[in-house]
């Protein structure tokens, strides 16, 4: 039993590595990226193939930048990066990539996948580095957002005319946080493969992305805590509904498509009656240091009112 | 070669019919409808349903095509109506739900099996070096049906030309006289229709299966996105032109090399981004029907 | 710093929106552009910062051609607009849009948020007493944790004003900044741009105001069906029977 909830504190853990760097893309920067999934694919067969040729083992940390060099690539050849049909580039990377490594059977076993990945450390060990990263990660995540890099993403996501026209390289910002989201998301492929000691193509299809997409809108989109939120409840939510199957013996397949259809909808209700997730994006609050004004503003400005200290 | 030009008719008039369904949503909500495929499988499924009741193939088809209608119908009554003057991302993300919810609940209601539903296979002449089977000339006289009788629709019935003042200028249209709400449902109907005669046909050929649709989405969403998004003509010349660049890419001989085919997405999504590149508005000149 | 713009054409579809316009602006000077609607002014001002391309002729800033650069590399080289419907960011607060107006750029790099450098959190700083204080200016410091969406259509224009100032370019286009206003407002809205100018900030209007017009600029460009048909004083101009009669045809002098 304990076991048993390792494991799965572990897989959620993972998910929110990745769903920490989808939210940099689509929660913050409002890019519609419906391919993450590749970027996990990525760190995943890293850890795969060095495994299957028995290079040192520190070569599958290549699978980093490669998943940043992957993010570039979506992002280069459509400069205008229309949102109307860039998901389809997006979609479209990843797609081909699973489907490139199930029909190349000599790159890395095709639709058999990999076997026999070794973990890092022993399964409680491994839940406790994991949440160590995913710790540090969230803290990052909350540094950039609060950093004038994360208020440009989030400008980006609402008016890009303006943000041209106020000196920022719209294209250049879009591609530095598909490159970010990137290597973080192929990172947490590497962390898995280790776990999961197996890989296949067909663990990795835009159905995942979806769920991710669910975390993050679910649970508040740019609200670092909020994604965090959206993982544990879909994941949970996910691990229960299969454990309630095996348990009842309704059909895995069946219950399995009574979830995803549930999963739909509540997407659709959540774009419909709270597009801001359950925990809304926090408002940043700007203390004013300035020294004893005349006029005292009558805003509500955190408690830090007109605080008359000398800034040197 | 004329295989090449025959698989290019009966495949690029399969996309066109989906695709322009795509663009004409677009052209009226300004956002492409990523369920707009699954339309695709439930028009295959639902016609499959109605020949098990003994209907003859036919009016299957055009049941299920008057049934898929009302499901689009429906869709924007439930749903995309109320997100009319958000933006385009959340109606997107929207219908990223919409279809995952019909992807599900088609297992569900219809049993995850593949099935036959007709199609006659037998040759009915000879062109070049190939040989043209009844079912593909069904398909395409279909198609090309569908897609003059849309022409003349649009071009000459006031209802049409309401539909392409509706897509050019809504408020405009609006002071018109336009009734843009009966109009946009229209169009809905419109595109579920065709997506589903396209599912009736595609199942003619390959078998009646859940995730058709799926596989039709990257070539589907290339054709509607290489011919401009909000015009239907882009979307009919999109597809023919998507199909004809897979199949000339699939038959080409790189020096004993073979492109699987597997990698016909690869080569819709390079046309794709070539198109883009040259003309990122895409094929069509300007984006009204 | 001095604007140049020579010969600018510009066709959409076969329709001259602008034929051959040239313009100069500088030297700290407020140079007003007046027409009847559609007769090019935005789109010279969309084809100046970039957000167009012209057709023929070009653009100078100083010394350098910006005719065909992207308008995020005008706006570094000095040059910002604002547009006519107020862009802000809308579920940012006031006082982030404020923030973001001041040309950070430098600063909005991932490792500047993860490690924090010194000089980016300075500018931050200094941005920050900076926001406050043009927030006070136009008058939307209790609104300043507000949600930019929030804001009333004349709010939002203080708000994409403010940005404007929080710029500091040294040539400001400002387009229609008191269309729509209550006329009780205009001074409010208005003021605080031209007072807290920058020494040397070259400020270029297009206004349908003509009181405005007359009470700040310094020269008048008309223009009419996308050329420039008549240029001087607000005075000149304004009994210019070229300028009569393009507005007549427009409707009457709309003062």
């Amino acid at each position: 039993m304990i076991d048993y909830i390792e494991g799965n504190a572990i897989l959620v853990l993972i998910y929110a590595l990745v769903a920490l760097s989808l939210n940099f893309q689509l929660g913050m920067a409002g890019l519609l990226n419906y391919g993450q999934i590749a970027f996990f694919l990525v760190g995943a067969y890293a850890a795969a193939i060095v495994v299957q040729h028995t290079d040192p083992g520190w070569m599958e940390l290549l699978g980093i930048p490669a998943g940043a060099a992957l993010g570039a690539l979506m992002t280069l050849p459509v400069r205008r990066l229309s949102q109307d049909y860039w998901w389809l580039v997006t979609l479209g990377v990843a797609e081909i990539l699973r489907l490139f490594l199930e029909s190349e059977e000599g790159i890395a076993n095709g639709p058999s996948g990999v076997v026999g990945i070794e973990p890092l450390a022993s399964q409680g060990t491994y839940l406790w580095i994991l949440a160590g990263i995913v710790l540090l990660s969230a803290i990052a995540s909350e540094r950039i957002r609060r950093a004038p890099y994360g208020r440009a993403l989030r400008v980006l996501r609402e008016d890009e005319a303006m943000a041209s026209a106020l000196g920022r390289d719209v294209f250049s910002l879009r591609l530095r946080v598909m490159m970010l989201g990137g290597a973080m998301a192929a990172g947490a492929g590497m962390l898995y493969a280790h776990y999961f000691s197996f890989v296949s193509p067909d663990q990795f299809t835009s159905g995942e992305t979806f769920l991710i997409f669910l975390m993050i809108l679910l649970g508040g989109q740019g609200n670092t805590l909020g994604v965090l939120i959206g993982v544990v409840l879909v994941q949970t939510t996910s691990e229960a509904t299969r454990f309630v199957a095996q348990w009842v013996d309704l059909g895995s397949d069946r219950i399995g498509n009574v979830r995803l259809f549930v999963y739909g909808l509540v997407l659709v209700l959540v774009i419909l009656w709270r597009p801001q997730g359950l925990l809304p994006e926090r408002k940043r609050r700007y203390r004013d240091r300035r020294a004893a004004s005349s006029t005292a503003p009558s805003a509500p400005n955190g408690e830090g009112a007109l605080v008359a200290a000398q800034e040197a | 070669m004329t295989h090449i030009i025959v698989d290019t008719l009966v495949f690029g008039s399969l996309l066109a019919i989906v695709a322009l369904g795509v663009n004409l949503v677009y052209g009226l909500l300004q956002f492409a409808n990523f369920a707009h495929v699954e339309f695709v499988t439930v028009g295959a499924f639902l016609a499959y349903e109605l020949t098990r009741t003994g209907m003859p193939l036919v009016l299957a088809g055009v049941g299920s095509a008057l049934l898929t209608a009302l499901l689009a119908a429906g869709l924007h009554l439930g749903l995309f109506r109320w997100l009319e003057h958000e933006g385009a991302n959340s109606k997107m993300i929207a219908s990223v739900g919409v279809a995952i919810m019909i992807r599900a609940a088609i297992p569900l209601l219809f049993g995850g099996d593949s099935h036959d539903i007709g199609g006659d296979p037998s040759v009915l002449f000879s062109l070049g070096d190939t040989e043209v089977t009844s079912l593909e000339v069904t398909i395409l006289a279909t198609t090309l049906v569908m897609m003059a009788a849309l022409h003349l629709a649009l071009t000459r019935t006031r209802l049409g030309t309401a539909v392409r003042a509706t897509a050019q200028n809504r408020a405009l249209a609006t002071t018109r006289g336009i009734n843009a709400e009966r109009v946009i449902l229209l169009v809905w109907m419109i595109a579920g229709a065709f997506a589903a005669v396209a599912g009736v046909l595609v199942a003619m050929q390959n078998q009646v299966r859940p995730s058709m649709g799926l596989s039709l989405m990257i070539p589907v969403f290339a054709a509607a996105t290489v011919g401009g998004l909000g015009s239907a003509y882009g979307a009919v010349a999109g597809g023919f032109l998507i199909a004809f660049v897979q199949n000339v890419a699939l038959a080409l001989d790189f020096g004993g090399f073979q492109l699987p085919t597997d990698y016909k997405d690869l080569v819709a999504l390079v046309v794709l981004v070539t198109v883009l590149m040259i003309k990122p508005t895409g094929l069509a000149r300007s984006a009204t029907a | 710093m001095r604007l140049v713009i020579e010969n600018v054409s510009k066709r959409f579809a076969g329709v001259h929106a602008l034929r051959e316009v040239s313009l100069t602006a500088g030297d700290g000077r407020v140079v007003g552009i007046i027409g009847p609607n559609g007769s090019g002014k935005s789109t010279l001002f969309n084809v100046i910062s970039g957000f167009l391309r012209a057709d023929d002729g070009t653009v100078r800033l100083e010394d350098a051609a910006i005719t065909s650069r992207a308008p995020h590399k005008i706006a570094r080289a000095g040059l910002v607009r604002t547009f006519q419907v107020p862009h802000v960011a809308k579920r940012l607060t006031v006082m982030d849009n404020l923030m973001f107006g001041a040309p950070g750029h430098r600063n909005e790099r991932v490792w500047s948020a993860l490690l924090g450098r010194r000089r980016a959190d300075r500018f931050e700083q200094e941005a920050t007493v900076e926001a406050f204080d043009v927030a006070e200016t136009v008058g939307l410091a209790p609104k300043a944790d507000e949600y930019a969406g929030n804001l009333s259509g004349g709010q939002l224009k203080l708000l994409s004003l403010g940005m404007a100032m929080m710029a500091r370019p040294q040539v400001l286009l400002l387009d229609e900044p008191t269309a729509g206003v209550n006329p009780s407002l205009i001074g409010r809205l208005i003021d605080p741009v031209f007072e807290r100018r920058p020494v040397g900030q070259t400020i270029v209007l297009i206004e349908h105001n003509m009181d405005l017009i007359t009470s700040h600029c310094d020269e008048v460009y008309v223009l009419d069906a996308g050329r420039v048909i008549a240029h001087g004083t607000p005075d000149d101009v304004r009994r210019d029977e070229r300028v009569v009669q393009a507005y007549l045809g427009y409707e009457g002098a709309k003062t």
